[in-house]
């Protein structure tokens, strides 16, 4: 047993005070939801509230709406984080040159980043408005006809993955930016003497050096679409019917529109779960990844 | 090979026409995507000052004679001074405690390496990837009981710190990576404690680093809906939640919303562009660890 000496006592007293802050604020509130989740709480009908061990969870798993809100929040996740890998890169291939104005664009392209998500997904409401919005009228001027995007079910998810992706595409910009500026210049002037043409560059070199950060960044995406709820309670409050309702939001519903707090709790616990597992093998991958190419 | 011109010394090739129509496309190219991330915003900015009738007409009237009556009539409405002190209030608390708690924290894991580094950093990452939705159910529950909902803010500004400590941490600790350790090194030797090499000798270097921590924090504080809807009473709303009052049943107000969306934006704007150098970099600190 090592004695604690003052030497060694060190660290703790620099990284006390958050551990100590983040037990409180987080970690008790989340043995707190955990407890709910094996209780029912519901606040409309008190009267049958009580522990009820895994009763909740049995009702979860046995609901449809849950898997098709995982559905859906699948969808939102992974189409909304994969569309902003792929214009992101491809921005930032196009401004990773020397050009005048190349600072100011850099700092102008982040500010869809600043603005409240809320107000994101109310102005993107109107711009989607099937009569008076922006984007039928821009689709008018080359000739597609208006489309009804929040009123229909096939669309409006595809509506809430564009706004979060004029959002948040930037975000992918600035870091892809930054990656690409790192790449070290030798393999480049190697390749070229050998003759790689752009298109090879890119794929054998540029892609496997940047795969680690591209993933993590992909992986912080995914993360931070599952945590917000913004969007889908300004845009389209989980409607129509419920082809906007993402695990995330269900929860909201269950707990503070219904009222369930018991199982609202189990499909948040479940929800962080999936996340946490999701987000641990992802940073993983990408360190080890990390630790190969250097 | 094109023709050499001289001027100040130095020779400038006359371009190839081929070239000039590459660069006009590159140029035409930054331009669209510049107007696809900035037009929602000047929208907002225009519609707001637009007179309600011509806030909606399509195709859209891109001259008008600008009027201030929305911003008149949302600065009159009786609690909007209200929501704009909560707002400052648990902004600037939050992202304080979070510097405050999470700095010392970025150092030790920065600087020491000590039996459980991984797990404390590890638990501290957690944080930021728990969804709030799994934390609002407990928070509103205890602060129903404890009776904090309507009456002070400090229940929305702890409820941030989930968020922000773990932003800071995750933030300072690779900033504080790229301090050269000779530094640390030639203080200690000189006999300066760890505390006073901390603050005396990084923490001057890492101003940057604390403005960009800083502004992440101020940007997610002052923007968050959902902890602010759920946490609060009508006396303790922020900005965000006003936002969505303009959406009613009867119908939304877009030229009293236009007008409100663009002074929460505004702040956050004027701020990076001070900072906009850090925002940047803060970016890949953010992701890269």
């Amino acid at each position: 047993m090592q004695r604690l000496t003052a030497q060694r006592a060190q660290p703790l007293f620099f990284v006390s005070p958050a551990v100590l802050a983040l037990l409180l604020v987080g970690v008790y509130p989340t043995l707190s939801a955990l407890l709910i989740s094996f209780t029912r709480s519901d606040l409309l009908t008190p009267a049958n509230n009580g522990f009820v061990g895994l009763d909740n969870y049995a009702a979860v798993v046995a609901d449809p709406r849950f898997w098709g809100s995982l559905v859906v929040q699948g969808g939102y996740t992974f189409g909304g984080a994969g569309l902003q890998m792929i214009l992101g890169l491809a921005i930032a291939l196009l401004l990773h040159r020397s050009f005048r104005g190349k600072s100011l664009v850099r700092a102008l392209i982040l500010a869809p980043m600043l603005l409240a998500p809320v107000s994101v997904g109310l102005v993107w409401r109107l711009f989607f408005n099937a009569d008076a919005g922006m984007v039928n009228y821009f689709l008018g001027l080359v000739g597609i006809g208006p489309i009804a995007w929040l009123g229909s079910s096939s669309t409006a998810l595809w509506a809430v993955v564009v706004a979060d992706t004029w959002q948040w595409t930037p975000f992918v910009v600035a870091i892809a930016l930054a990656g690409l500026e790192s790449l070290p210049a030798d393999p480049y002037e190697a390749a070229a003497i050998d003759g790689a043409g752009r298109l090879q560059l890119f794929r054998y070199l540029t892609l496997p050096l940047l795969a680690p950060l591209l993933v993590l960044t992909a992986t912080l995406r995914a993360i931070d679409s599952i945590r917000t709820l913004d969007l889908v309670f300004v845009m389209t409050f989980g409607g129509p019917g419920v082809s906007t309702q993402t695990t995330n939001f269900f929860v909201y519903l269950t707990g503070f529109f219904y009222y369930h707090m018991g199982l609202a709790s189990a499909i948040a616990v479940l929800l962080t779960i999936i996340v946490t597992i999701g987000a641990t093998v992802l940073i993983r991958v990408t360190r080890a990844q990390t630790e190969a190419t250097t | 090979m094109s023709a050499n011109s001289v001027r100040n010394g130095r020779s400038l090739p006359a371009l190839s026409l081929g070239r000039k129509m590459r660069r006009l496309a590159f140029y035409c190219a930054i331009t669209a995507i510049l107007f696809v991330f900035l037009f929602p915003i000047y929208w907002t900015f225009t519609t707001s000052t637009k007179p309600e009738s011509q806030a909606f007409s399509i195709p859209p009237v891109w001259l008008f004679r600008p009027t201030f009556d929305n911003y008149l009539a949302i600065f009159q409405q009786q609690s909007f001074g209200t929501y704009v002190l909560n707002s400052v209030t648990v902004t600037t608390t939050s992202t304080v405690l979070a510097l405050l708690i999470g700095t010392p924290a970025a150092y030790g894991l920065s600087r020491f390496r000590f039996r459980g580094r991984s797990q404390i950093a590890f638990f501290i990452l957690s944080s930021r990837i728990t969804p709030p939705v799994l934390l609002m159910l407990p928070f509103f529950l205890l602060y129903q009981n404890l009776g904090l909902l309507g009456t002070t803010t400090w229940g929305l500004t702890v409820a941030y710190l989930t968020f922000n400590i773990s932003l800071v941490v995750t933030l300072m600790a690779n900033f504080f990576d790229d301090v050269p350790r000779e530094l640390d090194e030639a203080a200690l030797v000189d006999g300066a404690s760890r505390w006073t090499t901390f603050v005396r000798v990084v923490l001057p270097l890492s101003r940057s680093g604390l403005a960009t921590a800083a502004i992440f924090c101020v940007v997610f504080s002052w923007n968050e809906f959902l902890y602010a809807f759920i946490l609060t009473g009508s006396e303790t709303r922020t900005l965000p939640v006003l936002l969505t009052t303009f959406v009613r049943s009867t119908g939304t107000d877009w030229g009293k919303l236009t007008a409100a969306a663009s002074f929460v934006m505004l702040p956050m704007l004027v701020l990076s562009f001070f900072v906009q150098r850090n925002l940047a970099r803060g970016l890949t600190y953010g992701a890269v660890k």
